[in-house]
């Protein structure tokens, strides 16, 4: 009598399916956990491009004559409802530590010199705000929205990018170790 | 002075100021940090012709899976002026690129490059098809080999006597 062959279960159709499966899921678990619009900070590390830019005062403002100090960048606009929130925070940075060498610029972004000014001066202003024609200084920084706050070492190297409205504490916590 | 501590003085007197060339005003402005490889271009047709098509390479960064060409938003209107003043000074589409890659990664290109990690990207479907017809190829030529062959036909015999032997034992 002729027995029917062996037929256990097909461990390498499971091994290929696991070996196929593996990395889908770990490319599904490390996208979960992103923010799908959040834009990749790629300037951290790099020398910070130059500007020169006028400020609101009328004032030339040229980043390569700032070397030596720490910079805080701002950009900013009126229209952002994060940058109002984050606006009492920088001044506050600017009084406590503009005393200390730290400079403290704003850029304008996406925004008009005519609505910038009465909102200075409504909600202060204790540092110059720059004007950034057609946008170009802000590509060349990577911004993508704003606010956006680059911190810039005395060497001119950005060692800080913050894409979102910068909190008290951690404003400190950067300040500090820029000096 | 051992001979290392005269190469290094060596270097310091050939480039006394490596440090400082980091910090090249006249390259930041032109914000790539190379020459151009190409020339520049001057004609207003094909500036904006070619400054459209390397836009729309790259992802406008505040909208949903569009390219900056085709938005008009703030983001996307300094980037297009980057890319024409850039292409007017004859910078190289690759060159362009590169300035944005150094800026927003490769997360800026529509396209992700073809190199590394990303050939999983470009090859991952093809050799995710070519796998599965191979597995239904495999599938469908077992199946064809385990098909049993058909029964023979039945015996029949016309003698009574032996059909009725048949039928014997059948029951």
């Amino acid at each position: 009598m002729n027995e029917s062959p062996k037929t256990g279960p097909k461990w390498w159709i499971l091994a290929l399916g696991v070996a196929l499966l593996a990395p889908l899921v770990w490319i599904l678990h490390s996208g979960f956990g992103k923010d799908p619009h959040a834009v990749p900070d790629a300037m951290t590390g790099q020398v910070a491009p130059d500007f020169r830019l006028q400020s609101l005062d009328g004032d030339e403002v040229h980043l390569e004559d700032l070397r030596g100090f720490p910079v805080v960048l701002n950009f900013w606009a009126t229209w952002c409802g994060p940058c109002k929130i984050e606006h009492p925070v920088l001044q506050k940075g600017a009084e406590s530590y503009g005393p200390q060498g730290v400079v403290f610029l704003g850029v304008l972004y996406g925004d008009e010199p005519a609505k910038a000014r009465p909102f200075l001066k409504r909600y202060g202003s204790v540092y110059p705000t720059l004007i950034d024609p057609d946008g170009l200084t802000s590509v060349d920084y990577g911004v993508a929205g704003v606010p956006e706050t680059y911190f810039i070492d005395k060497q001119g190297n950005i060692v800080h990018k913050a894409s979102y409205p910068i909190s008290w504490p951690e404003l400190v916590q950067r300040l500090e170790g820029l000096k | 002075m051992s001979w290392i501590s005269a190469l290094v003085l060596l270097w310091l007197a050939v480039f006394p100021a490596q440090a400082d060339d980091d910090w090249d005003p006249s390259l930041m402005d032109q914000a790539v940090g190379v020459e151009p490889f190409g020339r520049p271009v001057t004609d207003p047709e094909q500036l904006q012709h070619i400054t459209h098509d390397i836009a729309a390479g790259l992802r406008c960064p505040v909208c949903q899976g569009m390219s900056v060409a085709d938005s008009n938003t703030e983001a996307a209107l300094g980037m297009k002026a980057r890319v024409s003043e850039l292409v007017a000074q004859g910078y190289t589409g690759e060159q362009i690129e590169d300035y944005f890659v150094l800026r927003y990664s490769t997360w800026i290109l529509l396209e992700p490059p073809k190199k590394g990690l990303n050939w999983l990207v470009w090859a991952g479907p093809g050799a995710l098809g070519a796998l599965g017809a191979l597995g239904v190829g495999l599938f469908w030529m077992r199946r064809r080999a385990q098909v049993p062959s058909p029964p023979p036909p039945e015996a029949t015999y016309d003698d009574p006597y032996a059909q009725r032997v048949l039928e014997e034992l059948d029951s």
